[in-house]
């Protein structure tokens, strides 16, 4: 119970580190790393549903396997297009997108 | 009559004819890009015809008589896909509007890309995305969800790219990339609050009304809800988490927007839709969670609504105003949707199925001005609507259709979200709707003014066969619906009685 409790407390640290990010940096590189925290603290969630019978549940083992390797193609999609992005302006600044407004 | 086929064959042949297209393009680009970029547009045509001709034994009024019967919801359960009367209509609209937006396309090589073969690529990952969104509406659990929501998304954020040097369409594609996949984190942290509370992850209603939750977790399992309908919202471009909406439509290329303008925003509708039905039995007995996501979801309406119809006012852009006119249109369905009754849910659905056709309509038409003018900016194709009525017309139509002129299709099912409000006796929202609704008509009516009834001296333009083939095909449905609805309400009419069985559940 104890341990549950701090791996929840844990994920909500890190949901709230992502946002954090989000809400302050200007880096895409940053975002990719917020992006990939908050995934995790998904992730732990269903880590504690697992441990939370005797003996541990193997279901959301298995969930969790599959969604790392979904986030996996989610960033290297990400990376990719901040790859185009770069070249095309040798910059990683978001707020330097300024060209659709109206 | 109709050859006979088991759901299991009907699910490995549904699926084959959405992956196949885009498996057969693609090897076909690695063989010969010449061949690839020439027959794209045909096979995914023919594919597309294949999935809309098989949806046939989706076959909502059968489904409806196996829920009535006794063996219920269970039946619906057919090899991993859950086919309910909901996902079997928006499956419907989505393959019928790709198909005329796919229609559109097939005589315009050579203005989507620069370099030889890409247009190939891009077939094959429209068909990709497309997979991803019925498998949306067609999802039995909510990891299969969350999985085909990520193909759905990773899919788009390559087609908003579909020039690669074009500065625009990568900042488009960067903003949109952003707030999507954290948009995506949320759903994935919800869906693993709604498991954590619940201990499951079915989507059926009949086995969560077994659940139980204890009472210390009524709190999380409102977070759950509510971060599961946020990322929802994101892809439908709901105020607050709309500021991609109009970047997106306005970069990217006139039938791709029309594509997640009419086709992507409606699966976090029906995301919206799917996950408040399928927790039915918990919401229905703890009362906090109802008021809350009502209070939630009509706030959130009223203020896209408003904040839409606003800017909208000063768009210079026909794309752009166009984008802020789905960000409307969204929340006026999402205002249905927080009325939580049988109606209002039907005239959600209803909404959406002509919010698609209608945005198709008018995305397509600005492809045509794209095609010959280079451009959308409304000062630019100022009277090409008068010159060329081929053209005029259809757009005239059209945003007399949204604009929700009695005999079009739009007009019934804003009069069916009204209906619903006033059932269910929110009166304050339908006022402000109704104002909305007055202001939405200075907006539509400009363009209206500039493009159609504004003389210009200029030469005739040239038309491109596929855009006037889709433009007629979409009139033609309009003013069908708008004409003789009785078929389509028959249809909706099943997804009531299968709505109200849904929330009677306990």
């Amino acid at each position: 119970m104890m341990v549950s409790f701090i791996i929840y407390i844990t994920s909500l640290i890190m949901i709230g580190v992502g946002i954090a990010i989000l809400l302050s940096s200007k880096n895409l590189i940053k975002y990719v790393m917020a992006l990939e925290i908050m995934f995790q603290a998904g992730n732990l969630l269903f880590f504690i549903t697992s441990i939370s019978k005797t003996p541990p549940l193997a279901e959301p083992r298995a969930t969790m396997i599959i969604l790392i390797s979904v986030e996996a193609c989610t960033l290297a999609v990400f990376l990719s297009i901040i790859l185009v992005l770069y070249l095309r302006f040798r910059s990683l600044d978001v707020s330097k997108l300024r060209k659709l407004r109206w | 009559m109709i050859p006979s086929l088991t759901y299991e064959n009907f699910s490995l042949v549904f699926i084959f004819s959405l992956i196949a297209p885009s498996v057969i393009i693609a090897i076909a680009r690695v063989v010969s890009r010449e061949w690839a970029e020439r027959y794209a547009p045909i096979t995914s045509l023919f594919f597309l015809a294949l999935a809309l001709t098989l949806t046939i034994y989706l076959n909502p009024f059968k489904l409806v008589s196996l829920h009535l019967s006794t063996v219920t919801i269970k039946a619906g359960y057919l090899s991993k896909l859950l086919i309910d009367p909901i996902g079997a209509f928006f499956t419907f609209f989505t393959l019928l509007t790709t198909l005329i937006i796919v229609i559109a396309m097939l005589h315009t090589r050579g203005y989507y890309s620069e370099g030889k073969g890409e247009i190939a690529l891009m077939f094959s990952i429209l068909h990709l995305s497309l997979l991803g969104i019925l498998l949306v509406y067609l999802s039995s659990n909510l990891l299969m969800l969350f999985v085909s929501w990520e193909l759905m998304s990773i899919c788009i954020y390559t087609l908003i790219l579909a020039r690669r040097e074009h500065p625009l369409m990568i900042e488009a594609s960067i903003k949109y990339l952003i707030l999507s996949s954290f948009s995506s984190a949320f759903l994935l942290y919800g869906i693993a609050l709604l498991y954590m509370v619940t201990g499951t992850l079915t989507l059926n209603p009949k086995a969560i009304s077994t659940v139980t939750v204890h009472t210390s977790n009524i709190k999380l399992l409102i977070l759950g809800l509510i971060l599961t309908s946020i990322a929802f919202s994101f892809k439908a471009a709901i105020v607050p988490f709309h500021t991609w909406a109009p970047d997106v439509y306005q970069a990217s290329l006139a039938p791709l927007s029309a594509y997640f303008s009419a086709i992507a925003s409606k699966a976090g509708i029906f995301g919206i839709i799917r996950i408040i039905t399928s927790y039915w039995p918990l919401i229905s007995r703890i009362g906090v969670i109802k008021n809350t996501l009502t209070y939630t979801f009509t706030a959130m309406a009223l203020t896209s609504m408003f904040i839409a119809n606003i800017s909208a006012l000063l768009q210079e852009n026909l794309k752009r105003l166009l984008a802020y006119s789905s960000i409307n249109h969204m929340g006026f369905t999402l205002l249905a949707i927080s009325c939580l009754t049988p109606l209002g849910f039907v005239a959600a659905v209803f909404h959406s199925f002509n919010h698609a056709l209608t945005k198709a309509l008018l995305f397509i038409t600005c492809e045509h001005f794209e095609l010959i003018k280079g451009t959308t900016n409304l000062k630019d194709i100022t009277g090409i609507g008068r010159r060329t009525p081929t053209i005029g017309v259809p757009l005239a139509l059209g945003f007399l259709s949204i604009l929700g002129v009695p005999g079009l299709n739009c007009f019934l099912s804003e009069y069916l979200i009204f209906y619903a409000l006033v059932q269910a006796k929110q009166y304050i929202p339908l006022s402000l709707a109704i104002a909305n609704l007055t202001i939405a008509l200075f907006y539509y009516l400009r363009p209206l003014n500039i493009i159609c009834i504004r003389r210009q001296s200029e030469e005739k333009s040239r038309l491109y066969a596929g855009i006037v083939i889709a433009l007629f095909i979409l009139c033609s449905i309009c003013i069908l619906i708008g004409v003789y609805p009785k078929p389509i309400f028959n249809w909706l009419n099943n997804i009531k009685i299968f709505l109200e069985q849904i929330l009677t559940l306990k």
